[in-house]
């Protein structure tokens, strides 16, 4: 069973317009950005290819919230419209900022902090995956992906 | 290794010979082993040579230098012009050599006498070359040589004379050898060019003839020579039997000629054959049929090829996908947990907003439904109006309650994805994608090699490359052919000279059977085959040995004498020319120096007389000429102790004797070769060639050389 776009609308109508990544950090912007040569969704051999920034967002963000890789962002870049986002990745955002410790129904209330949670969160986890770009095994681009997936599996 | 069977020269008088006018004093020379060197010195042209001519002369019957340049000396004859000039009508004169040699016992045991008998028997005063005096003199002088050889008799002890001419050369030539002449007496000069142009003809024959190997020679050609003569003569019809012999060899001929053509031909028919299997393999690969196939299997490879990459491609992607679908849910499966618990007890709490809107409620409670829609009863219709009536009244959001439980259903459906049965699943189908892609990368590298094999059959020249190839074919084939009929040709006439030959042979061997006289002559004819056999082999061995003591004997001198020794590692005789060299260690480059040259000529003349039957006595024309004081003083060192006991003479001149170099800048003072050989105590007798003038004849001037012993300097 899946949530239609036009219900889900209804929950994020007074969020803010854009969640954001750290674009201060030069290797965070390159890794987001599609003017960026090394753009992670321009990279063929990655599991973005063809993707979006929504998607880099919410796996960063569930690796961050995983590992507990919470940290504020330098420099907004308000780059990543509410409006793209897909029922499942506000699935995943609500879960999130549910999740969090003290955390009660009123947060809806509080879009600002729900994203500032999510956000934190995914621009720890980024860095997790830019490392992984960088030490892959040249025979299998996938490899640090497999490994954590199957540490998951387990 | 010199033999103790020492032979030693006692004396030698000379009587007009060249510059030695009149009969001198005996020259006596040194016999004693312990100071075995005599010197003979003088200036320059005053006769040191002339006196070691005399000897060679005297063994010999020829001068030495005759013998090397071997022409017609313009110079004076061999006898002193005085004695000749001086003679008067009817009158008669003689020159003579004698040379007297003793053995190691100092016991006579040869005496030879050159004798020059000359007498003026005209007037004539017209000169032409005379071939006894060896120079050009007038044609009144009438001259005659004879020789007379002593030698002991070993059965007598006494001594036995020759003088027929013949008998005298053989007996001297069976003790000195002619050919050894250069290793008795020698002119130094030619050690300085040593390795660059000795004489090996010379050396050679020398080595052969110490060793006795022309004997040998002699032997087997005497045996053949023999043998045939006792096979010949022993047939009666011989001229028949030539007659068949001739024929035998001539058809013999003809059989070896046809036998090797048919050979070759077969030869080259067998590299034909398998020039022709080749091509036509390579034709069977190429024709219309096997090109259509060949095409056809490079479009199934290439598509197999294409459907591999795809199959990479698409199990690429895959395994992204799958990554891409469940890495963030299986991340967030703890999060959704704690939000599916705080969902649960938001419900019970009754905090959960509602799925209806206000609107919605209120058409429930309008119509008397249920939320299902199913119309309600009477007695539970209070019940849910009321509860309709307060959702309806609490929601405090409907269309984000609506949300909510969508969302709250969804997290309940993560985590029901998200158990240890799915990650099974998950986890083999990662492996069968992966399982995939290497079997896919395998199959594509494998067709990719296939594919690359194809294409180079479709060679761009494949077309030039087959009519090339059927051109081959047609020439090997006519080639083949021709040869065939050839060798055909060839057994036919074979066939029939085979049986002739064979007819002929069975013929010669009979008639030589039945003409040979008797058993003896039979055996003697084999005897003398095996003999003839035997020293063939013995030849070939003595002569290897010999030379490869003369190459260990000038080894070790040379290493010995040389100057800067060691720079060297050893010297080489040449197996054919028998040329020495030295063979340089290090820089080897470097050209040998004339005292290097000196020194190695001096050990192969020592190597070489190493291997000599007897311990001859040794002659040395200019020693010290061209040669450094340093070498001078190793060689007059270095000869006498390397040849043992060994007698030594030096021909030499006062200069390179009796010169020293005093000390200065440049070194320290070196001795004469004089002092130095006093030193070493190895100078026994020294002469000194001194010249006196004689009355002039008719305006001529002549001059007499005397030999005058040096005592008590």
């Amino acid at each position: 069973m899946s949530i239609s776009r036009d219900q889900s609308k209804s929950l994020t109508y007074d969020w803010p317009r854009d969640f954001s990544y750290d674009s201060g950090n030069l290797s965070v912007n390159n890794f987001y950005h599609t003017d960026s040569d090394t753009c992670i969704l321009k990279d063929d051999k990655s599991i973005f290819y063809g993707k979006t920034q929504w998607d880099i967002f919410v796996c960063a963000m569930a690796i961050g919230k995983k590992y507990n890789l919470s940290k504020p962002l330098k420099k907004r870049s308000n780059s990543i419209p509410v409006q793209n986002a897909k029922p499942e990745h506000i699935v995943q955002i609500l879960s999130v900022a549910f999740s969090e410790e003290d955390t009660e129904l009123s947060i809806l209330q509080d879009p600002i902090l729900i994203r500032q949670i999510c956000e934190d969160y995914a621009n720890g986890g980024v860095e997790e995956l830019i490392e992984w770009r960088q030490s892959y095994d040249p025979e299998n681009p996938l490899s640090e992906y497999e490994k954590e997936f199957f540490k998951l599996l387990k | 290794m010199i033999n103790d069977e020492a032979l030693k020269i006692r004396s030698i008088t000379v009587k007009n010979f060249r510059t030695f006018y009149k009969e001198k004093k005996p020259i006596e020379l040194s016999i004693d082993p312990k100071k075995p060197v005599t010197v003979i010195h003088g200036k320059n042209g005053k006769g040191k040579t002339s006196l070691l001519n005399a000897i060679h002369w005297c063994i010999y019957g020829i001068e030495k230098d005759d013998e090397k340049q071997n022409k017609k000396s313009t110079s004076e004859g061999l006898v002193h012009s005085y004695a000749i000039d001086s003679l008067v009508l009817g009158q008669e004169d003689d020159m003579f050599v004698r040379v007297e040699m003793v053995d190691q016992n100092d016991n006579l045991i040869f005496e030879i006498t050159r004798t020059i008998n000359f007498k003026k028997i005209s007037d004539d005063s017209i000169e032409s070359w005379n071939d006894v005096i060896n120079a050009k003199i007038a044609n009144s002088i009438d001259a005659s040589v004879s020789t007379q050889f002593r030698f002991r008799d070993d059965d007598s002890g006494e001594l036995k004379a020759v003088t027929e001419d013949v008998e005298v050369q053989e007996r001297l030539e069976i003790q000195f050898p002619r050919i050894l002449s250069s290793y008795l007496l020698f002119d130094a000069e030619l050690l300085r060019e040593f390795e660059a142009s000795h004489e090996d003809r010379l050396i050679r024959k020398g080595i052969e003839t110490i060793t006795g190997l022309p004997l040998l020679e002699a032997s087997i050609k005497n045996l053949s020579k023999e043998n045939r003569k006792i096979s010949s003569s022993n047939i009666s019809k011989k001229s028949e039997f030539k007659s068949l012999l001739d024929t035998i060899e001539q058809k013999t001929s003809s059989v070896e000629k046809y036998t090797d053509q048919i050979k070759k031909l077969g030869e080259e028919n067998i590299i034909h054959t398998s020039e022709l299997k080749k091509i036509s393999q390579y034709l069977f690969e190429h024709d219309d049929d096997a090109i259509k196939k060949q095409e056809e299997e490079l479009i199934r490879l290439r598509s197999d090829k294409k459907r591999f990459t795809d199959g990479i491609i698409n199990a690429k992607h895959r395994m992204k996908g799958l990554l891409f679908e469940n890495l963030t849910n299986y991340e967030l499966n703890e999060s959704c947990r704690i939000t599916a618990e705080k969902f649960t007890n938001w419900q019970n709490a009754g905090l959960m907003p509602s799925h209806f809107s206000k609107e919605s409620l209120q058409s429930l409670l309008d119509n008397h439904m249920c939320v299902c829609e199913r119309p309600l009863k009477e007695e539970e219709d209070k019940r849910y109006r009321d509860y309709i009536f307060t959702k309806a009244t609490n929601a405090p959001d409907t269309a984000a309650g609506k949300e909510l439980g969508k969302i709250s259903n969804r997290i309940e459906e993560i985590l029901g994805e998200v158990n240890s049965e799915s990650s099974l699943i998950l986890s083999k189908q990662y492996d069968e994608l992966k399982t995939n892609l290497a079997e896919y990368r395998i199959k594509k590298k494998t067709t990719e090699t296939q594919i690359t094999e194809k294409e180079k059959y479709f060679d761009p020249n494949l077309h030039d490359n087959v009519t090339a190839k059927l051109q081959e074919k047609s020439r090997i084939d006519k080639t083949h052919h021709r040869n065939s009929e050839d060798i055909g040709r060839f057994r036919l006439i074979l066939d029939k000279l085979e049986p002739n030959l064979i007819k002929y042979k069975k013929d010669a061997e009979v008639m030589k059977k039945s003409q040979i006289k008797n058993e003896v002559i039979k055996d003697q004819v084999a005897l003398a085959d095996y003999a003839e056999r035997i020293l063939e082999q013995s030849k070939e061995e003595l002569f290897k040995e010999f030379k490869s003591q003369v190459t260990r004997e000038s080894e070790k001198y040379f290493l010995k004498i040389a100057p800067q020794a060691d720079e060297f590692s050893g010297v080489e005789i040449d197996d054919t020319s028998f040329a020495i060299t030295a063979v340089r260690s290090k820089n080897k480059e470097k050209t040998i120096s004339q005292g290097q040259s000196h020194a190695l000529g001096l050990s192969y003349i020592s190597g070489f007389r190493s291997v000599m039957k007897h311990n001859y006595f040794m002659m040395i024309d200019s020693p010290f000429h061209n040669i450094s004081q340093h070498t001078r003083l190793r060689a007059c060192k270095f000869i006498p102790e390397s040849l043992g006991s060994t007698q030594i003479t030096f021909f030499t001149t006062d200069t390179e004797y009796r010169g020293s170099i005093d000390a200065d800048s440049y070194g320290d003072q070196l001795n004469s070769v004089r002092t130095e050989m006093k030193k070493n105590g190895s100078l026994g007798i020294e002469y000194n060639l001194v010249d006196m003038s004689l009355p002039e004849i008719n305006g001529e001037k002549y001059r007499d050389t005397n030999v005058v012993e040096v005592i008590g300097e």
